[in-house]
């Protein structure tokens, strides 16, 4: 069972995308594709994985990479991880 | 015509300080950094000797104003604590930077032209632990799939077997993650292009691996390349880290049985002392400095720490591991050194000495010193006080030189209780009048550098 709620998983999700991004977190919205709105490069894709990984203490394989299209995407998926 | 060039900032991070005025301090205050070794690196071997210099949580964790967290994630220590010591170093020099990349974390010096400043690093091992670490994923993912198989499997009613596994997992070490980003964090330019890229010096960047004298090497490269007018300012220093898990590097040197075997912390780390046993191995450590040709840093109104009168390099050609019995390259270099300085032996107040605690570089160099200079120098080494932090140590003792210059004073060389008789040691921190002084450093491999060092003010 996850100890993190919807809202604080979203919050570090938010928070690491604006870190790996070096943008404010208010202008990371779930709707954003990572790599069209964001303008996330295969770097900025690998840095976030790691930045996840750390923050939520759990591996992510390519192949689900692969599927985290939208923010919303990420936070679904840590949220289906940490349970 | 070759041009004046100056320090006119420093930053450190060591065993004894994470900010430049700490370590100073620390270093005048005759601290020891020696301690015992950690407990974990005994499950593998049984080592020789017992003591190493530790980096402290702070340097081992730098973070806030220079470092974020991805930098921590993508960054080897050994480039982390270079970013930290440039960073205390631009604003030792009164250099602020402005942010024009925050993705990037890139910034602008102000006052200075990106396409005329260099970055000069050195380094023995570059990011060695970062391979380890990462190779460490690799190879053992495989085993530690075995191992918890077994453990879950056949020791399940068995709580003796299963506590068996359980310690054979602890002592595979194995990280998480293999780092996606371990090719950027092993080479050994890692430091210096990162110095580049974050403070936008766009001019020369290089980097020297020449072991224990990578940090003097460095600076001697980034005077000359100013002195010749390639660039005007330039980041330049040293950087190492040594502190794998395993304790398999310090296994290298202790092996080789250059470290000291004596146990007694207080006792064990004694250059120039005739019952010297080995040096004091350091986890690691870095120093910058900001070099400046004068025009440039009078031109922007900058405090200048000393000048730099002259470099010197040269190399035993003798033995991979070994100084040349009868010193003679040494003595050749430094001849060179006050030639070109246009300065006298007996000009030269302080010798920063390489001083390891090995009886055979101890032997060599205080000889070359005693027939050179005599006794008029005060001689002492700052790796008596933070052991020895290999392509760090010369940066690090090039700072020390500087600030000696700056303030007037020379620190105590720790232990030196039976020094050789030709030189004089300098037993105690106290205040000098010093005009001149030298920094050397000789490395495995034969290399040999020496930088001159001069007052500002007299």
């Amino acid at each position: 069972m996850s100890s993190h709620t919807r809202e604080e998983i979203t919050e570090k999700v938010i928070e690491s995308i604006s870190d790996v991004m070096g943008m404010e977190p208010t202008r990371v919205r779930p709707d954003m594709k990572i790599r069209e709105d964001l303008e996330a490069d295969s770097i900025d894709i690998t840095s976030l994985l790691m930045m996840l990984e750390d923050t939520f203490d759990k591996e992510i394989t390519n192949d689900e990479a692969a599927e985290l299209i939208t923010v919303a995407d990420t936070i679904s998926f840590i949220e289906d991880k940490l349970k | 015509m070759n041009r004046d060039v100056v320090i006119t900032g420093a930053g450190a991070v060591s065993s004894l300080g994470c900010d430049v005025e700490t370590f100073w301090k620390n270093i005048c205050a005759g601290t020891n950094a020696a301690a015992p070794i950690p407990r974990q690196w005994e499950d593998y071997s049984s080592f020789r000797s017992s003591l190493w210099a530790p980096l402290g949580e702070e340097a081992r964790s730098l973070s806030g104003k220079t470092l974020t967290r991805m930098d921590a994630m993508r960054m080897d220590p050994s480039t982390r604590m270079a970013v930290h010591a440039a960073a205390q170093a631009l604003e030792n020099a009164g250099i602020s930077h402005e942010c024009i990349d925050r993705k990037a974390g890139q910034y602008r010096l102000d006052g200075v032209d990106p396409a005329r400043s260099g970055v000069f690093m050195g380094t023995g091992v570059g990011g060695a632990t970062t391979l380890i670490d990462t190779q460490r994923s690799h190879t053992l993912q495989s085993p530690a799939r075995l191992i918890k198989e077994l453990r879950e499997g056949e020791s399940g009613n068995d709580p003796h077997r299963r506590e068996l596994y359980e310690q054979l997992e602890e002592q595979l070490h194995r990280p998480k993650r293999f780092n996606p980003f371990v090719v950027s964090m092993i080479m050994p330019n890692a430091p210096a292009a990162h110095l580049s890229i974050r403070f936008s010096c766009a001019g020369p960047v290089e980097t020297n691996t020449t072991a224990c004298a990578s940090g003097t090497i460095a600076p001697g490269r980034a005077f000359r390349s100013i002195q010749r007018g390639e660039c005007d300012f330039a980041l330049a220093g040293g950087t190492e880290y040594l502190g794998d898990s395993f304790g398999g590097i310090f296994r290298g040197f202790d092996t080789a049985g250059t470290l000291t075997d004596i146990a007694d912390p207080a006792r064990a780390n004694r250059p120039f002392d005739a019952d010297r046993r080995g040096f004091l191995f350091a986890e690691g450590g870095a120093a910058v400095l900001t070099m400046e040709s004068r025009d440039h840093a009078e031109r922007r109104g900058a405090s200048i720490l000393c000048s730099v009168s002259a470099y010197a390099e040269s190399s035993d050609a003798h033995n991979i591991m070994m100084p040349r019995p009868d010193g003679r390259a040494v003595a050749g270099m430094i001849k060179k050194l006050l030639a070109t300085g246009n300065i006298a032996p007996q000009e030269i107040g302080y010798i920063n000495a390489h001083g390891t605690g090995t009886i055979a570089n101890d032997d060599v160099e205080s000889a070359v010193i005693a027939d050179i200079f005599g006794r008029t120098p005060a001689v002492n080494s700052s790796k008596s006080l933070l052991g020895h932090t290999i392509g760090a140590a010369g940066a690090l003792e090039a700072v020390i030189t500087a600030l000696s210059l700056r303030d007037q004073r020379i620190h105590g060389s720790r232990n030196a209780q039976t020094p050789p008789a030709g030189i004089r040691i300098q037993q105690e921190t106290a205040d000098a009048k010093i005009r001149h002084a030298l920094s050397q450093s000789f490395a495995f491999g034969g290399n040999n550098a020496a930088l001159l060092l001069s007052q500002e003010h007299v």
